[in-house]
Formats: structure tokens, C-alpha cells, sequence
């Protein structure tokens, strides 16, 4: 029996550690690597929140007509209606109505290979339209539409002559909004 | 007869000393204690750990708990629109950097262009991302007029590779001819207030400096 106790007390201890101890400190370092992410967390969300508050003090700053003149400039959709309205209301100051309007998305451009994937904030379509007027009048107008708060590039115009003066003019603008 | 007994006090025998002996230390003792502190050291080791990954989970609990408040604390609402502004401004930029404003084109193409030149049609289109190509189809008096011409165009910084081709002569005997050119967009960058216009051009002939165009009438005249 004396000789046997030895060997009982360490089957016991071996039984603890290898069926005890160990998983259990296994299952420890994993809990240890876990707090250390969120003591990491915890500093950088106090970081975070220094930030923000600076972040916010300046957003502040910006008075509320600013901010909806930058919406305008920049919508968070196309909202191709109100620019087409906004265009021919334009159009309409110089004598000449918007006709043959037409639009064309980033997808129908991009399957002709005209515009390729892009990681940019912001999409674009391209609207063409045909306006008839002379020509002091079609520069005022694009020159204003170079101006319009709504941010619009005019990538095409073209126009061919007539006795009469009056030009009929083909136009192509590409507008913007941001991505949501 | 009865034997008398004989008494003594002298044994008979020789007194036997009895040695101390020793307790003898036998190995499985040794072993026995030595097993008895592992299963102690491994019990007390056990418990030890128990208690720290409880300690440790709770520590974690705490923690989340407080990363929960504080991302509570963030507003995300808030966060999301000053990241909205952010993209905002940030394109927007990005977008005016490359606004052009075409008129600018028509400006110089008002200025260049000779009295004795003139344009039928014109057209500006993109012939690829960023880039504007002008092209024109015109009559002018004579080719002398039209190299002149050529030369006004050659010398603007509006236009690249100004290309004039298919020359004819129409039945008034004026030279018909075709212009391309790529534009140069730093020239019809929008710049927010209009640029004073030149109405010298760059560089003339001196026998046809009079040809030019001047004045604020002057128009791409298609």
C-alpha cells in the first residue's frame, strides 16, 4: 500500500494538470489576448473621442447655409428631374427651351468602355441636350451653367451654322452626386 | 534425593548488548513526500488558475461593458455625418480641381481667329477621361490666310497637336479646310471669376497682322 500511494498522488496530479490546469491556462492566455484588445479599444476610443470633439467643435463653424449650398453643390443623389428643370430654367432667362434631352449613367458609359470601375466618392451621369438660340445668348448660358452652384462640366458642344443666326446647339454636361 | 537449587547471581549466560539500531530510510518515503508536494503544488496550482480566469473574465466583461458606453458616447449618427461632410468636401474639391468652364475656349477661338477665316461648325467632345478634343470645319480667303491662321493656332496654349486638313476649293474660290485639337485643360480650368481677355493675339504675321479679329464682336462664326 506504500508503494502504491506514490504513484496514486502523481496520476492525480497529472490527471489535474493535463485535464485541469492546462486547458484551463490555454483558455486564460486566450482571455489575456482578448482584455489586452480591449485595454487597446479603450485607449483608442479615448483618442477617438478627443478627436470627434475637435471634429465637432469645427463642423460647428460651418453655418447651416453653407452646408446646404455644399448639399447643392454635391446632392446625395442625382435628382436628374430638378436639374433638368433647373437647366431649362436657365435656358429659358437667354429665349431658349431645353429639347432632346437625354441621360446617360456611369453603367451605360462604362459598357461602351467609356468610364472605367472607379473607387471615387462621388458618381456621375452625363446629360445631353439640344437648345436653339443665337449665339451672344448660348454663351451667356454657358457661361452661366460653368457657374452653376450644382456642380456641372460641360464636355460636349457642338453647333453648325444657318443663315438665319439662330444655332441649333448640342450639349452634353456631366453632373455629379455623392455616393451614399 | 532432592537437588538443592543452586542459586547464582552470575549469569550463566554472557549479557547481550542490544545495539541502537537506526531507523533505516527507506526511498519510498522520500517519494511519498515528493508525490505529496506535486499533488499539493498541482491543487494549489489549479485553484490558482480557476480563480485568475475568473478574475480575468470578469476584468473582460468590465471592459466591454465600458467600450459599449463609450461607443455610445460616440454619437454614431454624428460620426456618420461628419464622415458624410468629409466625402463631401473631399470630392467636391476634387470635382472643382477639374471643373472646366468651355467658354474660356470660345474666348480665345474668338480672339485667334482671322477677319478672313471663318468657321462652319464647330464641335468639343471628350475623346477620353480628361480629355476635350475641338474640332471645326471653316473657309478662309486664301492659304495664305489659312497658314497664318494655322500658325495663330499652333502658337495658343489652348490647343495640342492643332491639325488643319482637308483643304479644297469651293466654287467662290475660298479654301475650305477642317482643324482639330486637343485642348489643353490647365487653359479652360475654371478659375471662379473670369480671366481678362487678351484681344492681341500672341504673335502675327506683320503682313497680315490686320486680318485679325479685335474687338468684343468678334465670334466663332459658324
Amino acid at each position: 500500500m506504500r508503494t502504491l500511494l506514490p504513484v496514486l498522488f502523481l496520476l492525480i496530479a497529472g490527471a489535474i494538470f493535463f485535464g485541469f490546469i492546462d486547458p484551463t491556462y490555454e483558455n486564460v492566455k486566450t482571455l489575456r489576448a482578448e482584455e489586452a484588445k480591449f485595454n487597446d479599444a479603450l485607449d483608442r476610443s479615448k483618442e477617438l473621442q478627443q478627436v470627434r470633439d475637435q471634429l465637432l467643435s469645427r463642423y460647428n463653424t460651418f453655418s447651416q447655409s453653407d452646408l446646404s449650398r455644399l448639399e447643392k453643390m454635391l446632392p446625395d443623389n442625382v435628382d436628374n428631374v430638378r436639374l433638368v428643370l433647373d437647366f431649362d430654367s436657365l435656358a429659358s432667362r437667354y429665349g431658349m427651351r431645353l429639347r432632346n434631352i437625354a441621360l446617360e449613367t456611369n453603367d451605360t458609359r462604362a459598357q461602351r468602355g467609356q468610364v472605367g470601375a472607379s473607387d471615387s466618392k462621388y458618381q456621375s451621369v452625363v446629360l445631353s441636350f439640344a437648345v436653339t438660340g443665337d449665339y451672344n445668348a448660348f454663351r451667356a448660358f454657358l457661361e452661366d451653367l460653368e457657374q452653376s452652384l450644382r456642380l456641372v462640366d460641360v464636355i460636349g458642344v457642338s453647333f453648325s451654322s444657318s443663315p438665319q443666326g439662330v444655332y441649333d446647339y448640342s450639349v452634353s454636361v456631366k453632373t455629379y452626386w455623392l455616393k451614399p | 534425593m532432592q537437588e538443592r537449587v543452586k542459586t547464582s547471581f552470575i549469569p550463566k549466560a554472557s549479557l547481550q548488548t542490544e545495539k541502537r539500531r537506526k531507523p533505516s530510510q527507506s526511498p519510498i518515503g522520500i517519494i511519498n513526500v515528493i508525490t505529496s508536494i506535486i499533488l499539493i503544488a498541482s491543487i494549489i496550482a489549479a485553484i490558482g488558475i480557476f480563480l485568475f480566469e475568473g478574475f480575468t473574465a470578469q476584468n473582460i466583461t468590465r471592459k466591454r461593458e465600458s467600450l459599449e458606453r463609450a461607443r455610445a458616447a460616440f454619437e454614431p449618427a454624428t460620426i456618420k455625418e461628419l464622415a458624410r461632410l468629409d466625402a463631401r468636401l473631399d470630392s467636391s474639391q476634387v470635382l472643382l480641381n477639374s471643373h472646366v468652364a468651355p467658354s474660356l475656349l470660345f474666348d480665345e477661338i474668338e480672339r485667334q481667329t482671322l477677319s478672313s477665316v471663318r468657321f462652319r461648325d464647330f464641335s468639343l467632345g471628350e475623346s477620353g477621361p480628361g480629355r476635350l478634343m475641338v474640332a471645326m470645319s471653316g473657309e478662309a480667303a486664301s492659304f495664305n490666310a489659312l497658314a497664318l491662321q494655322s500658325d495663330i493656332f499652333g502658337r495658343s496654349l489652348f490647343f495640342s497637336e492643332p491639325i488643319f486638313s482637308d483643304f479644297n476649293i469651293d466654287t467662290s474660290g475660298n479654301v475650305i479646310f477642317s482643324f482639330s485639337a486637343v485642348v489643353n485643360f490647365d487653359e479652360i480650368a475654371y478659375r471662379g471669376t473670369r480671366a481678362p481677355q487678351n484681344t492681341t493675339p500672341t504673335n502675327t504675321g506683320a503682313d497680315t497682322s490686320s486680318e485679325q479679329n479685335q474687338g468684343e464682336n468678334t465670334e466663332v462664326t459658324p
